[in-house]
Formats: structure tokens, C-alpha cells, sequence
């Protein structure tokens, strides 16, 4: 896979979905993002980014997350296009 | 015999805990209502046991002061009640295999389990059980479905060894469960759904949340006003008055015994607010001015809470409290508070650090005013939307002002927000009326004791001459710098017990306008009463507790004067 396909989550458009490829971090961040259910091979949809630097909305699961960007920043996805709803 | 209910936050362990126990305890659709542990009884093999309530936990590594809580409280239990969401079984199992892995007696309740059918999620319990080797039983807490079979299943729960897994291990199990035990039906998003991603973005979210506060506060003010105007004031006016007019001629109109029950007359007329005895004031206060306003605040703070809609809330002002050191979830402590101070500290306990948590808990003992404290300010102002503007708009820049410095000066950096953020459901109404009722009840309990105290303590500093002596010695600060009559300092003396009485203190005063604006910002600032006060001592520890007290009363000051050299 090139690196053009991944981007993170805080890069991604909202709207679209991705699966998660890595998640940068020890491992303590990366228990906390698992206990909500963020860990690789996961397939998440952006729903929104709030403005002023505010937290990303996403669907994982069928359960909507609020996640903060610097986190958000350091999930990398591999960008699977918009939903088809 | 120790019970305990363990699970993720927001899947029902309160509601299942009411049924098992019949003891209610507050239940609500967002991750985090329960920060303490609640304990009840209930019978098990014929013999009394103890069940324990716990707050939610992800994993058994806490992450905040509420999960340390539970993770402390399973070492000593007995058996373990792991309730689980059955709409999000993949998440929910890797607690499960946690607990399972220390070996303890277990039993699953696969909770919100007709939602999970609603939601084309088919679950094969019976599979389920098997792989997991523990008891798994299907219920419905909030119709009690199966939980009679839960409590049944108790008995087969037995301890096994405990084993370790590595992470990938627990993942890799997980994967195996779900695939075997669990299938979707292609499903279309619920209008709930729909609904809900709206109020979640940005474009649409804001000016939905605009709307919902303006109607929140519009309800409550309506059916508070309605209730004190239709209500409770012409019951005090029509049938307690002329009783209490009897009993003040029966013990001769005047001296210490009458001036403590019945209060000092005005003008020949018993005024509830001003007469200032026992079965007066000591009433009125908390039954026709604040219990409204009570009321009204809980029963619109309990439909949106069963809703779902403050974890919703708090992503859209999520960057406004990272301004002041907090993350979006920090509006929750902050929104309980303005009901009664003491959930909303104990409701800190949720936020990561104990900076946050100092932070959270000194804003809101500060500049966050309770319902009945609010409730009397707006009994006094009103009549002057101005004013009344003033008081609420020097608070929220106190709030804002204070929120900003100790951002800057406290050491450390803030966590962001990291949160499930619940589904919207439609709220029982049985469960919302009975929910208002346990508050109710809790604000009745300890506000009229304490008010009846209050008042009785000032009657008794009054007749000794000490309220004087201190009006003298405090003279310069409250006439000096925030321009109040020395008697005023009579309301900051009954502030330490009861907020609301002291804002009634205000009136016989004759204050103008604006220094009423001083005197009741000064109120909401300078100190907590002692019911939030000793909560904020445990939760802080005193050394945190003595730094936020001093930031308090400087800030009270601060803020005092400055209003005073502007109105």
C-alpha cells in the first residue's frame, strides 16, 4: 500500500469511511483508543469535524465517538470512500 | 456474600441494579451517572446478600477516579454480574474476558436485548454461553425482562481458574465469538439516527443546541413562575398565613420564642420572606420559592438525560472548555451543578486528571449558582431582565475569566475528549417521573433541615448581639469595597449553610438594583455551602480544597468590587 492511501483520521473528509492501519503512540494510548473499540483493521466513518479545533464525530460499530484531534491525528486509515448511505 | 454489577458505562447496570435490589438509584443515557458505588441487598439462596452498583469501566486499567472505584470494589466481591450491551457485544466482550480471566464466580446479562433485536442484531445466546463457559442470560432492565432468569442463573456461576491473555489473544477470541454467535440483517439508520447525527455536526448541531437551551430555560422558568404563582404561593398566603397569624397572637406577638417560630412582624403582617422565623421563612424559602424552580429544572434535566442528548452537548462545547483546561465531557459536572452543587462535584470524578478535576470543581463551586440559589435570585431581579442579566453574565465571565488563568498558571496539559457518545432514546415516562421524585425527595430532605437550621442559627447570633459585632469588624470590605449596607454581611454568614436563605436575607436590606447584582454575585462566588464544601474536601483532598477556598474568596472580592465601581 502506498502512502498516498493512508491518512488520518483528522486528515480525512468527513463523510467518508477508512479502516484502520495504525494507530501512532505507546501503548498505553493505544489501550485507551482500544477500550472504546479503536484498534487496526477496524472500519470507521467520519460523520463530522467540529470547528475551532474542536473533537471528530466518527461511526464505529454502529456507535458514535467523540475524539479529540491531536488523538485523532494519530490514527491512520486507509481511505475506503464515502458510505453508500 | 458480595455481589457486584460490572460493566461499560451506559449499558444499564443502574436500571438492572433497581430491579435486582428495589432500592432506585439515578439511572441516565449517558456514559458516567454512577461515579460512586451504591450498595442494596438482595436474597440469594434463600440467604441476604449484598449487590454493589458500580460505576462503569472499559477495561480493569482505570483510566479516571470513577473506574478506580469499580476496579477497587471487584477485588473484594464474590461474584460478579457483568452486564453487557447487547447491541455492542464486540466491544462489551473484551471486559468480559477480563473478568473472566481473574477466575471469579461470573454470570453475563446480555442487556438491551430487545434493542439489539430492533436493531437486526441476531445474538445466539445459547452459543454464547457455551463459548464463554459463564451463565448468559438475555434482559431488559427496563421492563425487567429476565432478570428473574438472571438471578436464577446465579447459582451456577462458579469460580474457575484464572488464566492470562495477551491482548491479541483477547481480540482474536473476541473475532471468534462474534462470528459464531452473532449475525447482522442489513438495516437502514432509524430515524432516531438520522435525527441524532444532525444534532452531532457542526452546521446543524450548534444552532439545534441554540434551541434546545433557549426552550430548557424558557420551560423551566415557565413552569417555575406557574407553579410558585398558581400553587404553592397562594397556599402559603391563603391557609398558612391567618394559622400562623394564630399562633403569633397565641405567644403574644413579640419575644424570643414567637421571633424564632413565627419571625418578627412587619408592619403588623407576617412577610415570609422578611419575618425570618422557623415556620415561616424557614418554610416558605425552600417549599414556595426554590421547590419549584426544583421541580421544573429536574424534570427537563431528566427528559434530556434519558434522551441522550448531553454527551451531544458536550462535543459542541468541547472547544469553548478547552479554553479554561477542560474537554467537552467537563459540561456534564458543570449542567448537574446547576441543580445542587454536590452531584455536580461528585460528577468530576469522570474527567482524567486532577487538574481537570480541580479545575471543573472550582469553576462550578464558583460561578455556577444551584437551582436554589438561582431560583431566589430571580425571585429578586425578576422583574429587571437587566439586572438579572448582570448577576448570570458576571458569573459566566467569573467562569470564563478565572477558567482561562488557572489554565495558564496550573501545571500539566489537558486530556481531550474520548467518548461514546449514547444513542438517542425515547425517555420512559415512568422512569423520568420517578427519577425527579429521588431528587425531589434528596433536595427535601437535606434543604429544609438545613434551612431550618440557618434560620435558627441566625435568630440565635441575632439575639446575642454577635451578627453587630461581626457587621462592625467586616465594615470596611463590605461597605468599603463592594459598596453593601454592614448588615449585608448577615447573608454571607448563612451562605456557609444554605445559599438560597441568604439570598432572601437581601430584602429587609432595601438594596438597590445593582448593589443587589454585588451582593448576589458575591453570594455565588465566596464559598460553597457546607453540603458542596465537604464533598469538595473529599474529593480534592483539604490541601486542594484550602487552594480553591482561596481562590473563592479572592475572586469573590474581586469580582464584588468591580461590579460595585460599576453599578
Amino acid at each position: 500500500m502506498s502512502d498516498k492511501e493512508v491518512v488520518s483520521l483528522l486528515h480525512m473528509k468527513s463523510g467518508s469511511r477508512g479502516q484502520v492501519v495504525e494507530i501512532t503512540g505507546g501503548i498505553g494510548f493505544q489501550s485507551h483508543l482500544d477500550s472504546l473499540g479503536i484498534r487496526r483493521g477496524k472500519i470507521v466513518q467520519k460523520l463530522a469535524a467540529h470547528p475551532l479545533r474542536g473533537p471528530i464525530v466518527i461511526e464505529l460499530d454502529g456507535t458514535r465517538i467523540a475524539i479529540g484531534r491531536r488523538m485523532a491525528n494519530r490514527i491512520l486509515l486507509k481511505e475506503l470512500g464515502a458510505n453508500r448511505t | 456474600m458480595k455481589i457486584v454489577l460490572m460493566g461499560n458505562p451506559n449499558v444499564g447496570k443502574s436500571v438492572i441494579f433497581s430491579r435486582l435490589t428495589g432500592v432506585n438509584v439515578i439511572a441516565s443515557n449517558y456514559p458516567g451517572t454512577t461515579v460512586e458505588f451504591t450498595r442494596g441487598t438482595m436474597r440469594f439462596r434463600g440467604e441476604k446478600a449484598e449487590l454493589i452498583d458500580l460505576p462503569g469501566a472499559y477495561t480493569l486499567e482505570p483510566t479516571s477516579r470513577a473506574e478506580e472505584v469499580a476496579t477497587r470494589m471487584l477485588q473484594e466481591a464474590d461474584l460478579v454480574i457483568n452486564v453487557v450491551d447487547a447491541t455492542n457485544l464486540e466491544r462489551n466482550l473484551n471486559l468480559t474476558l477480563h473478568l473472566i480471566e481473574r477466575g471469579k464466580p461470573l454470570v453475563v446479562a446480555l442487556n438491551m436485548w430487545d434493542d439489539a433485536r430492533h436493531r437486526g442484531i441476531k445474538i445466539d445466546n445459547k452459543k454464547l454461553q457455551k463459548l464463554l463457559g459463564v451463565p448468559v442470560i438475555p434482559t431488559v432492565g427496563l421492563t425487567g425482562e429476565g432478570v428473574k432468569e438472571l438471578v436464577l442463573s446465579l447459582g451456577r456461576a462458579t469460580s474457575r481458574e484464572a488464566i492470562s491473555r495477551t491482548k491479541e489473544e483477547r481480540w482474536s477470541q473476541i473475532g471468534e465469538i462474534i462470528r459464531e454467535c452473532q449475525s447482522l440483517t442489513h438495516r437502514h439508520h432509524t430515524l432516531l439516527e438520522t435525527v441524532g447525527d444532525f444534532t452531532v455536526k457542526p452546521l446543524t448541531g450548534l444552532p439545534i443546541a441554540l434551541v434546545v437551551v433557549y426552550f430548557t430555560f424558557k420551560a423551566i422558568r415557565y413552569m417555575g413562575e406557574g407553579l410558585i404563582g398558581h400553587l404553592f404561593d397562594p397556599l402559603f398566603e391563603r391557609f398558612w398565613a391567618p394559622l400562623m397569624m394564630n399562633l403569633s397572637s397565641l405567644l403574644g406577638s413579640s419575644g424570643f420564642l414567637h421571633d424564632v417560630l413565627v419571625g418578627k412582624l412587619i408592619s403588623g403582617e407576617i412577610d415570609f420572606v422578611q419575618s425570618f422565623g422557623l415556620l415561616t421563612t424557614g418554610l416558605y424559602v425552600p417549599i414556595a420559592m426554590v421547590l419549584p424552580y426544583v421541580l421544573s429544572f429536574y424534570l427537563v434535566l431528566g427528559i434530556l438525560e434519558d434522551l441522550g442528548y448531553l454527551p451531544r452537548l458536550a462535543i459542541l462545547v468541547d472547544s469553548l472548555m478547552h479554553k479554561v483546561g477542560l474537554h467537552g465531557f467537563a459540561s456534564i459536572p458543570m449542567i448537574l451543578g446547576i441543580g445542587c452543587n454536590v452531584p455536580g462535584a461528585l460528577a468530576t470524578r469522570v474527567l482524567e486528571t486532577t487538574r481537570e478535576r480541580f479545575i471543573a470543581a472550582t469553576l462550578m463551586a464558583i460561578a455556577v449558582p444551584c437551582t436554589a440559589q438561582i431560583a431566589m435570585i430571580i425571585g429578586m431581579l425578576g422583574d429587571q431582565p437587566l439586572y438579572l442579566t448582570a448577576v448570570f453574565g458576571s458569573l459566566f465571565l467569573a467562569w470564563i475569566g478565572l477558567g482561562v488563568l488557572l489554565n495558564k498558571v496550573l501545571k500539566g496539559e489537558s486530556p481531550e475528549i474520548f467518548v461514546e457518545i449514547s444513542p438517542y432514546r425515547i425517555p420512559y415516562w415512568n422512569t423520568v417521573v420517578k427519577k425527579l421524585w429521588m431528587r425531589v425527595r434528596e433536595f427535601l430532605s437535606s434543604a429544609i433541615p438545613m434551612v431550618l437550621l440557618g434560620v435558627l442559627f441566625m435568630n440565635i447570633l441575632y439575639s446575642l448581639g454577635i451578627v453587630n459585632w461581626i457587621a462592625v469588624v467586616t465594615a470596611p470590605v463590605i461597605t468599603g469595597l463592594l459598596g453593601l449596607p454592614r448588615e449585608a454581611v448577615s447573608a454571607l454568614i448563612i451562605g456557609f449553610l444554605r445559599k438560597d436563605v441568604a439570598v432572601g436575607m437581601l430584602v429587609p436590606l432595601n438594596l438597590s438594583a445593582g448593589q443587589l447584582v454585588v451582593a448576589c454575585v458575591v453570594l455565588a462566588m465566596y464559598f460553597p455551602c457546607v453540603a458542596t464544601f465537604v464533598v469538595l474536601i473529599r474529593e480534592l483532598g483539604i490541601k486542594g480544597m484550602f487552594k480553591s477556598t482561596l481562590i473563592m474568596l479572592f475572586s469573590a472580592l474581586g469580582a464584588g468590587t468591580i461590579l460595585n465601581l460599576i453599578f
